[in-house]
């Protein structure tokens, strides 16, 4: 039971590895954290400096109070699920397994006890004997994953474990991890580029770009209230609409803004001064359209249609709005018998504000 | 741990996958049309050596000598000595390459430094130099600075190292540069040393590499001549007994029996090597 503290870590020096730049976050016990972002963004370095495959440059790492920064890699006690699985190919499912437990000596009944019990935990019972080339991706991921719980380690570190099967399998396999460790209890940092598998399992979600976080939060305060263009741009479509603070306030409270003649509601995530221009960002779903435009309260922007394109359980809608681009979507494609060049009402149910010029 | 709903753990897809077996009838004609190019090529190399074991298994060197297995049977008694200089020399090259090529190449492929393929080149120099010069390199460093290397065992070894170590290298570089540095790094945080790691990951998954690199040496050192006849002295290897009799007294049965017994011997090797090897590693290196 870990509580792990990543403490102003920075890598720049290794022209091999994306940059890590001042990077704190603390792990809670048991908890799973995401390190999302797109490639190159350094979430995969910071998960090697957390494992010791890497060493900082400067900055600490700590497992509870131990000082884990000048410990080797093989003394740290964590568990490593690598992104291509990483089995050895010439042992057996049973010998990858008991790589670790033989490494610390254990015995050859008790390792082999464990080793029938980690199988059993993730359900390969019975291909013990089997090479890794004889066992399919999800197979092979569940033994990376059965192989890094034996040696009971103190953290467990995934580092896109899945990215490498197919989607079906992905969506199934992102529980069995999300459900494995709960089960154990573990401290874990998952590194990934996909949004829904970050949201669909993390405790808490950190968004990486260029080195640094941007935001750490729950999966809803991500998405729904994203502290920087780039996590709103990141996880899933996000619209910029260009607004004026009417009352501002601090980081966290409501906004009034003005958008053409409308007035919007809207939370604030960064601090606003009357007058101010600043960026909303508005999810395409938080959008409800209005047949007609005319009648509308104070709240409704007026929207000339661009386009329409049919998704199947939703009609994505591109609205021209105070010169920029609305996308809606919107479920009930018969009842709005949308065509280009109409003019329609725009209600926003939910929006961030943004400072202009924050990351 | 038993908290986890079976339903988490269970696939959506998994096609076995099966290889397959037998011939594609169309490719059946393009098929023997390769096997008869391929046995008329191997006519090429395969034709002396009839004639050598023809004239191996005569009781003398006349057309007319009947025919006769005793150039055979008295081979061991006869070229003992030499046959033995050849294993030893053979398998002491062998070791002493694999002692100092392992680590040559751990090093050149997986750490960093300054001039490296440099290095690499330097050390891979032996190749492209000519035997014959290289036998006469030899004669004058022994004569003039290893005075003790000089008409010994160890000095005929050693010269074998100098010549065939870039013939190890070069194969467990490739095969080294070809294994993930992922699979060093999952034994180090599985909590294994570095030796462990190596000793249980890197070495076993260079298997391939030590195979190549000792057969080359091998088939190189047991059947060396030209090297062998500057530096060799007294301890005269099979080889060099073979061409000292073709020179002194013509061409013998029992010399070409020596002769087949050196080529059959190597292909015997290669062989059995290469089998061992294709049972134990085929395919599995492979993810």
């Amino acid at each position: 039971m870990t509580r792990v503290r990543i403490d102003r870590l920075s890598l720049a020096y290794d022209r091999d590895v994306p940059t890590v730049d001042d990077v704190s976050l603390t792990i809670e016990d048991g908890e799973m954290a995401c390190l999302l972002g797109p490639s190159g963004c350094g979430k995969t370095t910071l998960l090697r400096l957390v494992g010791g495959l890497l060493r900082p440059e400067s900055g600490d790492v700590w497992f509870d109070d131990a000082r884990m920064t000048d410990v080797a890699a093989s003394r740290r006690n964590v568990g490593f699920v690598f992104q291509d699985h990483a089995l050895f190919p010439h042992l057996r499912v049973r010998e990858n397994v008991s790589f670790g437990l033989e490494a610390r000596g254990w015995s050859k009944d008790r390792s082999r006890e464990r080793v029938e019990e980690m199988l059993d935990l993730v359900e390969l019972h019975g291909k013990e004997r089997r090479f890794p080339n004889q066992l399919s991706g999800g197979e092979r991921q569940r033994v990376a994953i059965a192989r890094a719980l034996a040696t009971d380690p103190a953290v467990l570190l995934f580092d896109e474990p899945l990215s490498a099967l197919d989607r079906k399998l992905r969506d199934v396999l992102k529980f069995t991890v999300q459900a494995l460790q709960r089960a154990s209890g573990k401290t874990a940092i998952y590194v990934t580029h996909d949004q829904s598998e970050a949201f669909a399992i993390a405790d808490r979600v950190a968004v990486m770009h260029e080195g640094r976080i941007l935001q750490v939060g729950s999966p809803t305060d991500v998405y729904l209230r994203p502290e920087a263009h780039f996590v709103a741009d990141f996880v899933g479509i996000s619209n910029r609409l260009p607004a004026t603070v009417l009352d501002g306030g601090e980081a966290g409270g409501a906004v009034r803004v003005r958008v053409g003649q409308a007035v919007l509601s809207a939370y604030g995530a960064a601090h606003t001064v009357p007058g101010e221009a600043v960026m909303l960002h508005v999810r395409p779903e938080r959008v409800t359209l209005v047949p007609n435009a005319a009648d509308g309260p104070g709240d409704l922007l007026t929207g000339v249609v661009e386009r329409t394109i049919f998704e199947g359980p939703t009609l994505q809608v591109w609205l021209a709005v105070e010169g920029a681009r609305l996308i809606a979507e919107v479920p009930g494609v018969e009842e709005l018998d949308l065509r280009p060049g109409m003019t329609v009402g725009a209600r926003i149910n939910h929006t961030t504000v943004l400072a202009a010029d924050a990351p | 741990m038993s908290a986890i709903n079976p339903e988490m753990m269970r696939e959506p897809q998994s096609a076995p996958i099966r290889r397959r077996r037998g011939h594609r009838p169309g490719r059946r004609r393009g098929g023997l049309l390769a096997y008869l190019f391929l046995a008329a090529m191997s006519l090429l190399y395969v034709a002396p050596l009839v004639g050598m074991v023809v004239a191996s298994l005569h009781a003398s060197v006349r057309v007319d000598a009947p025919f006769s297995v005793a150039p055979y049977g008295d081979l061991i008694q006869r070229y003992g000595h030499e046959l033995g200089v050849s294993v030893r020399v053979t398998v002491a090259t062998i070791l002493i390459n694999l002692m100092l090529t392992i680590p040559a190449a751990y090093g050149l492929s997986r750490l960093h430094f300054r001039g490296r393929d440099l290095l690499l080149s330097a050390l891979t120099a032996a190749l492209f130099i000519p035997p014959v010069i290289f036998g006469l390199a030899l004669l004058l460093a022994y004569g003039l600075v290893f005075k003790d290397l000089v008409d010994t065992l160890g000095g005929l070894i050693l010269a074998m190292v100098v010549g065939t170590y870039p013939l190890m290298l070069l194969p467990l570089i490739t095969v080294l540069r070809g294994i993930p540095p992922v699979y060093e790094e999952a034994g180090l945080v599985l909590g294994a040393s570095r030796i462990r790691v190596f000793l249980r990951v890197t070495l076993p998954l260079m298997a391939p590499g030590i195979v190549a690199g000792v057969l080359l040496t091998f088939i190189i050192v047991w059947n060396e001549f030209l090297v062998t006849l500057f530096v060799a002295g007294t301890n005269i290897t099979a080889p060099l007994l073979l061409y000292n009799r073709i020179a002194f007294s013509g061409i013998q049965p029992s010399t070409a029996a020596l002769a087949v017994f050196l080529q059959t011997t190597s292909f015997v090797a290669i062989a059995v090597f290469t089998l061992a090897v294709n049972r134990r590693y085929a395919g599995r290196a492979a993810r």
